[in-house]
């Protein structure tokens, strides 16, 4: 039936063929319909209900994936009960949606730092990798891998295995590592002239200027001080973040191309509007909080009595403190135990006075620990109520009041209240209130237009976009939401620099949040669904120098060592992983982000089921299936396996491997297109950290396994292969892949295939050369799956040298049944015989054997007196020389399927080294230069390749070359496949 | 005359569970000389077991609930020499008794012969006439064409629930191309307190073949499937019985009646779900899938069982035809409304006196089936409304009990007709609590495919319970509102489509109770247990201390046969009902 009919769409005229679904009618008018369970490789199922549209007169909605059109029909795909349907139908598969889309340790690092990736990349041993992952959120890592209090580690899932992984130290260790290589410095994109100020150059402002850069802009750093660092450097104490690490972190900041003004402050030097004229299309203040919360008691302004903040500055400016012997600091935070461990570190006698007791101190417990350790008294329910004055009106002492815990306030603390009669008065010579601090607003004295500003002395700012009351100016740090921590500016910073590019190009500044779903928070959930199902092991602790070592030399030196490199991979290999594997392609996340949907509005029981981890390759997580049964469809109606099924029924329904059996008892052959059809993270590789997730460039390319010709998408990742896909509508196989194509690259990394392969041993390239020369009969044998121009470097040297060429068709391998069934076996033949190649046996003789990528019977290998082996894996006996050869899918070649097209096999990793294959066969010929020459001779004796060496659109290239099909047997990644999946305890016949 | 004594007893499965076999043994040793005779089920299940006793004078009594305790007094009475025993119902002299109205007002055509034949006999189901039809159409030359023209005549409409033209359903499939065509008996009667299949494949399976051998013939049918539920063991055991007794005597198979027309039966027991009455998901599942339905079109009719055009026709629908066929549509189509001809078989029960299975006219009313039949409210409560069409169906409140029975008027009222459920119900009965009833049972029988019925029904049941427990906002009231239409409109197969009408009638007609619940924390039925609190009426009270036995959890207390010391302590109190249920001067108030 190819007649069209006559349909309305949206009130819309269209032509559409007779016979196509209301799905295919409005895709090719252009008009997108959402769908989880339906795949273009699949009957029509109609599960998820996310795809209804209106008809009229239909009695309901009707699902467009399978609802043919009629004659007149009139269909509205977004009319508002359309789309609230689509949205309930969302909500509701939320609703039972387990999992956590990003991990927490992610969702809670107020910067969002990709933690989960990164921690992969270490434990694979990726360090640079690593810091490339984190410099996308956080350009001062090494900052913070010395100070951040890392609120990710307390929302950590491994912390109901046993303890969070260390994630900081981890940060650090790898960002330390990489700086020593030279920190990292990406190429901005090309400049866009638009200049940005940024007034503050703390962490705030030093995020929004390194971002900024990238995107093109022209950022300049407005600074107060003589430095930059902000509260980095003139509020934290050198011995715990030291001066030379920042300097050079901050110093490839502005190596992107950052101008900075020093000693510039606002207010004094400089006004927003002064900015503002001088051309600059935004201003972001990024001034932060550097004054000292007053203590609201009597005689605070005596001299001899100073802000926490202020005495760390002038420690750090240099400047004189009139110290005396006995110093009092007031307060619990971070702060105060900085300040008390520098005035220790002064010579004096610190005593530290917190109105609480140790429980509800804010500071860091370990921050807590030093401190006392170092020699600190602190003084707990003790509250001062007076500054004491002597006769000069300079402070003398404190009379301080005893306090009591009473109720919990809103903080969830208990309130300290005073003790009567429990005055005392105590002798200080300085007195430092480390109580807190708040943004010094003075700086806006000068503007006649100011910012709104509000009544915590904070700009009134949009916490989604940091745009502030006054146009073109942002606010991000601590002066827009309050003093925080270090990671929050970064992530502010950030996020400001965003905005600003919104603003700069004009666009509505509207910052969109992706949807993710959360198991919830570590205190609500239960140990006993995670502690179990992973081997315990500790946490790795960093290096910390005892106290007297700390104090000595001045003690201005560093004092936390960090982990060794074998304590971070072990640390990093710690991660369970908790992120879904899916986070970058998850259709539900995408439509749920697209329709604004809520796990909240609908929530209810969840289905509560086990990940099921028992095949090696595949990874089953029932809890996060919404039944579109694509993987069961695809199992059976495709492949015709059958080896997922629907359990249960109502609400528990999930998908599983038949009767919950483990999955490669089924009849499963591991093709893993069910991982390819899953919408969600239900089915994904049971590959761990080898795989991220991350996201990658897509590179579209040929499978070399056998010789169908399948094309794949590969993920790639900065030279490693992420994930392997089948291309939906690829002309070949149904597009289809079996497990070698998806699974093989798993194989090259097991071999160490992500370095490059060694070049030829020292004197091997000789040596065989005059196995060659010496040769009565020299017979060279190739797989028949190597590529194009690997087979036709092998046949080059059999011709250059006076010997024969053969491929490999003695041995019969029972191996995997391939997609449509018919493959396996059959490889470049007709381009083999075209070049005079014969089928190896028994009958042929030779005393100099070359085997190309396959091995050769024994007994025939020990007629030859010298065999040379060039392959990819170890063979499978023992060769004079052997050679290695790249694996397929990092070299670039050409590849002609069985039905005769000549296939492009792009190169996937892009180091040139991994071309080694026809490499080593061009030396030993001694007759092929490099790959454009080889690939030029062959499109001289191969028309088509011609065609393959231009840049193409297609992947495919017909061919006027005839398939052979007579089987041939074995190939060696077929071999090396199948031990693969032995040594992971797979039985592959 | 006869010669000597017919003691006829029910028993169908439910005649054998209220012990059939027992009373058959009592009083075949009572009546040594008496000819004992096993027919179906008569639908009085309230009466079960019974006995039919035909004298030599051929004098028919009906008795009911006949055990050992009151056989003395019916063998007495049968034998003259006492005065009727509280379970007499009628004798064939005096049929109209008020017990014996449950069946004299009925119109039997689909239940012909339940309760009358051994089901087992094919004897006795010739000597009744059936295969007439058969045989008739057969040896008349009459049409395939003919017979569907007479069925369009009846206008007969489909008894599953669905109430599609059955001669236009067979059209489609006869004009259909293809050589192999399939017919299904659809016996997978799964609806709560539903037994209409079970009685007639128990009662009269020989009925039903004839039914299938009529359609088959109609629509070109070579080959017949009954889905027949495998809980239904005697019931399948039966349609054996009468497939082979049927192949013997050369109705089914090749040449039936020596004529060229050929068609044979197999029998597949259900997969034990619910949603394998839907056509689709019946057809998966005699595939050897999971029972899940598809989307239609393709219809069955044209694409069906293995690809191939399909019939697939209620029990009750098949019964229907022989009738029919021998007397002709029109005189099928004189009875009843104009949309709805025929009778319709029910299955009464709840809180009516008389509960069992009964045909009536179609345009009889509903308060006659509940008042006139089923003799009105069991226990004297005011009733308070009938739920038609099982958890597929709605309630209709007692002041709608005059709509009549007819497709077009109960779906008026947001109820359906379905395949026959009615349950009624008195002011005892909380319509929250019986919504997530009915809504739990769709629930958990959902196949798991759609979003909305998987998810969505549990969501609604989940915001019943909350209400139930007197956690209920009216937030939780809009969202049933907003979720129930929601789950009608985006579900593939009728059972998500009609989920939730019991919550959506029941928020219609009895909206005031779901407020009573969310609002003044009241279960006005009395039965949502976290909602109500039992108290002693001490002035009904006689002391007898009969609650404080049967207390479960020891929480009634005080002194023998002084009324005002009696009390509950609320405190312990389940609110498990026992001491209101086992009170005889109903003393036990619960509000």
């Amino acid at each position: 039936m190819s007649e069209n009919v006559t349909i309305f769409i949206n009130d819309q005229e269209v032509q559409v063929p007779a016979n196509a679904t209301i799905r295919e009618a409005s895709e090719a008018q252009g008009v997108h319909i959402p769908t989880f369970c339906h795949d273009d490789r699949l009957k029509p199922f109609a599960s998820c209900f996310l795809c209804v549209v209106e008809v009229e007169k239909a009695r309901t909605l009707l699902p467009a994936c399978s609802t043919k059109v009629a004659p007149g029909m009139r269909i509205q795909t977004n009319s508002a009960t359309v789309m609230k349907s689509r949205k309930t139908a969302l909500d509701l598969l939320l609703s039972d949606h387990a999992g956590d889309c990003i991990a927490p340790c992610e969702a809670t690092c107020p910067a969002n730092i990709d933690i989960q990736g990164y921690i992969a990349h270490i434990a694979n041993g990726e360090f640079e990798q690593a810091v490339h992952l984190i410099k996308q959120r956080n350009p001062l890592p090494v900052v913070c891998g010395r100070i951040c209090p890392h609120p990710c580690e307390s929302e950590c899932r491994r912390g109901l295995v046993d303890e969070p992984v260390a994630i900081n130290p981890l940060k650090r260790f790898s960002s330390e590592y990489e700086l020593q290589y030279g920190p990292v410095v990406p190429k901005p994109a090309p400049d866009t002239g638009k200049r940005v100020a940024i007034v503050g150059g703390g962490p705030a402002g030093l995020s929004a200027a390194y971002y900024l850069r990238q995107m093109g802009h022209a950022p300049e750093i407005f600074e107060a001080l003589p430095n930059l660092g902000g509260m980095a450097r003139y509020g934290i104490p050198r011995f715990r973040l030291p001066w030379e690490m920042m300097d050079r972190e901050i110093q490839a900041i502005l190596d992107l191309g950052v101008k900075v003004h020093h000693n510039q402050r606002l207010g004094k030097n400089f006004s927003i509007a002064d900015l503002q004229q001088m051309g600059f299309g935004a201003v972001l203040l990024a001034i932060g909080a550097h004054k000292a919360k007053p203590m609201r008691i009597a005689n605070e302004d005596s001299p001899g009595v100073m802000g926490g903040v202020d005495f760390l500055r002038k420690v750090v400016l240099g400047e004189k403190v009139e110290m005396g012997r006995r110093v009092a600091v007031i307060g619990g935070g971070d702060t105060a135990m900085d300040c008390a461990r520098v005035a220790k570190r002064l010579g004096a006698e610190v005593t530290l006075l917190y109105r609480r007791t140790q429980a509800e101190m804010p500071a860091l417990p370990m921050e807590q620990h030093e401190t006392i350790e170092e020699g600190v008294e602190i003084r707990f329910l003790t509250a001062p109520t007076q500054v004491l004055q002597d006769a000069q009106g300079k402070a003398k002492g404190l009379r301080v009041i005893t306090m009591v815990l009473g109720d919990p306030d809103e903080s969830g603390r208990r309130r300290p209240e005073p003790l009567k009669d429990s005055d005392e008065d105590l002798e200080f010579d300085l007195i430092i209130a480390a109580i807190g601090q708040d943004p010094d607003m003075s700086c806006l004295d000068m503007e006649d237009e100011k910012p709104k500003v509000t009544k915590w002395s904070t700009f009134v700012y949009d916490e989604k976009t940091n745009v502030t009351s006054q146009e073109g100016v942002f606010a991000a740090g601590d002066c827009s939401f309050g003093p925080d921590i270090l990671i929050r500016a970064i992530g502010e910073g950030r996020r400001a620099a965003q905005a600003i590019d919104l603003h700069l190009n004009g666009a509505n500044v509207k910052l969109t949040k992706e949807y993710a779903i959360s198991r919830g928070r570590l205190k609500d959930l239960e140990m006993a669904d995670f502690s179990p199902r992973f081997p315990h092991k500790k946490r790795a602790l960093e290096a910390t120098l005892p106290a007297r070592q700390r104090l000595e030399n001045g003690g201005w030196g560093a004092i936390n060592m960090g982990l060794s490199e074998a304590q971070a991979l072990a640390e990093a290999s710690r991660c369970i992983e908790c992120g879904c594997n899916a986070r970058f392609d998850c259709d539900l996340r995408n439509y749920s982000t697209e329709y604004n949907a809520t796990e909240k509005r609908l929530a209810g029981g969840k289905r509560k089921y086990d990940e099921d981890k028992r095949h090696p390759l595949i990874k089953i997580e029932s809890d996060k299936c919404i039944t579109c049964a694509s993987c069961v469809r695809v199992c059976s109606e495709v492949r015709r396996i059958d080896a997922l099924a629907f359990i249960n029924r109502g609400f528990t329904t999930k998908i599983g491997p038949n009767f919950n059996d483990p999955l490669q008892t089924t009849g499963c052959d591991a093709c893993g297109m069910c991982i390819d059809v899953c919408p969600t993270g239900t089915l994904s590789p049971n590959t761990g950290k080898e795989c991220g997730p991350w996201t990658g460039e897509e590179v579209i390319t040929t499978c070399t396994s056998c010789s169908r010709g399948c094309g794949l998408s590969v993920k790639v990742k900065e030279n490693r292969i992420v994930k392997i896909n089948s291309i939906n509508g690829d002309p070949v196989n149904g597009a289809c892949i079996c497990a070698e194509g998806r699974f093989a690259y798993q194989i090259a990394m097991a071999n160490g295939a992500k370095t490059p392969p060694p070049g030829p041993p020292s004197g091997a390239l000789e040596a065989a050369k005059e196995f060659m020369f010496n040769a009565r009969q020299l017979a060279v044998v190739v797989s028949p799956f190597l590529t194009v121009e690997e087979i036709y470097a092998a046949a080059v040297l059999a011709r250059k040298r006076g010997g024969s060429l053969h491929y490999h068709s003695a041995l019969q391998a029972k191996g995997a049944a391939k997609p449509n069934g018919k493959l396996f076996g059959e490889g470049n033949l007709a381009l083999l015989q075209r070049l005079g190649a014969k089928p190896w046996g028994m009958g042929v003789g030779a005393d100099c054997l070359v085997l190309v990528n396959t091995p050769v019977d024994t007994r025939q290998a020990a007629a030859a007196a010298k065999v040379i082996a060039v392959g990819s894996h170890a063979c499978c006996f023992q060769a004079n020389i052997v050679f290695s050869l790249a694996d397929p899918l990092e070299t670039e070649g050409t590849f002609l399927t069985r039905d005769g097209a000549l296939a492009a096999v792009r190169p996937v990793l892009r180091d040139p080294d991994m071309r080694a294959g026809w490499r080593i066969l061009g030396a030993l010929s001694e007759d092929i230069a490099d790959f454009a020459w080889l690939r030029k001779r062959l499109a001289n004796e191969v028309p088509e390749l011609a065609a393959v060496a231009q840049p193409f659109p297609q992947r495919l290239v017909p061919t006027d070359l005839t398939p052979v099909l007579d089987a041939v047997s074995h190939d060696g990644r077929g071999t090396a496949f199948i031990n693969h999946m032995g040594k992971m305890g797979l039985d592959w016949g | 005359m006869g010669d000597r004594m017919i003691i006829t007893i029910g028993e169908g499965t439910c005649g054998i569970a209220a012990g059939s076999k027992e009373a058959a043994d009592l009083l075949s040793k009572r009546f040594p000389e008496a000819e004992l005779r096993s027919v179906g089920c008569v639908g009085m299940c309230h009466q079960e077991p019974m006995v039919w006793i035909t004298n030599t004078d051929d004098v028919t009594t009906l008795y009911g609930q006949v055990n050992k305790k009151n056989l003395p007094k019916i063998v007495r009475h049968i034998k003259g020499e006492g005065d009727a025993p509280p379970n007499f119902i009628s004798t064939s002299q005096q049929p109209d008794t008020d017990k014996g109205r449950y069946l004299t007002g009925q119109t039997r055509i689909a239940l012909r012969n339940v309760g009358t034949i051994n089901p087992t006999s094919l004897e006795q189901a010739l000597a009744r006439g059936t295969y007439g039809a058969i045989k008739k159409i057969l040896t008349s030359g009459m049409t395939p064409e003919a017979v569907i023209e007479e069925v369009k005549i009846s206008q007969l409409r489909g008894r599953g629930g669905g109430g599609f033209p059955t001669a236009t359903k067979w059209g489609f499939a006869r004009s259909a191309p293809g050589e192999v065509k399939y017919l299904i008996c659809n016996g997978d009667e799964g609806d709560p307190g539903a037994f209409m299949d079970r009685s007639l494949l128990e009662g009269d399976p020989h009925a039903v073949l004839e039914g299938m051998l009529i359609a088959a013939y109609g629509i070109g049918a070579s080959r017949g499937y009954a889905y027949i539920r495998a809980e239904y063991p005697l019931a399948v055991q039966y349609f054996g019985k009468a497939i082979q007794d049927a192949r013997a005597a050369g109705l089914l198979g090749k040449n039936i009646l020596g004529t060229s027309f050929a068609f044979d039966i197999k029998i597949k027991e259900g997969a034990g779900a619910f949603v394998c009455g839907e056509e689709t998901a019946l057809m998966a599942s005699i595939e050897g899938h999971r029972g899940m339905p598809r989307i239609r079109p393709p219809f069955p009719a044209i694409s069906g069982l293995f690809g191939k055009p399909t019939i697939i026709n209620n029990v009750e629908t098949l019964a229907n035809l022989p009738w029919i066929l021998n007397h002709g549509g029109a005189a099928y189509a004189a009875i009843g409304t104009e949309k709805s001809k025929g009778t319709k078989v029910f299955a009464l029960a709840g809180a009516v006196a008389r509960g069992g299975l009964v045909e009536v006219p179609m345009g009889s009313t509903i308060r006659h089936v509940i008042e006139e039949i089923g003799g009105g409210s069991a226990k004297g409560r005011p009733l308070k409304g009938v739920q038609l069409g099982g958890p597929s169906g709605g309630c209709v409140p007692e002041a709608m009990f005059d709509t009549l029975i007819d497709y077009d008027a109960i779906n008026a009222t947001g109820a359906i007709m379905g395949s026959g459920g009615m349950v009624v119900m008195d002011s005892k009965t909380c319509m929250v609590d019986i919504s997530r009833y009915f809504l739990e049972f769709t629930q958990l029988e959902s196949c798991g495919k759609c979003t909305f019925c998987r998810i969505g029904t549990l969501r609604m049941k989940e915001i019943l319970t909350r209400i139930c427990e007197g956690k209920g906002t009216m937030a939780d009231i809009e969202t049933l509102e907003e979720l129930g239409p929601q789950i009608k409109n985006a579900s593939l197969c009728g059972l998500g489509q009609t989920a939730p009408n019991p919550v959506l009638t029941t928020l219609k007609y009895f909206r005031d109770e779901y407020i009573a619940h969310v609002v003044d924390k009241k279960c006005p039925g009395g039965v949502c247990k976290a909602l109500i609190q039992h108290t002693i009426v001490q002035d009904k009270c006689t002391g007898c201390s009969i609650c404080a036995r049967y207390c479960p959890v020891n929480c009634i207390s005080g002194e023998l046969k002084k009324p005002e010391t009696w009390v509950i302590d609320s405190k312990v109190c389940i609110n498990c009902g026992m001491c209101a249920e086992v009170c005889n001067p109903e003393a036990v108030f619960v509000a």
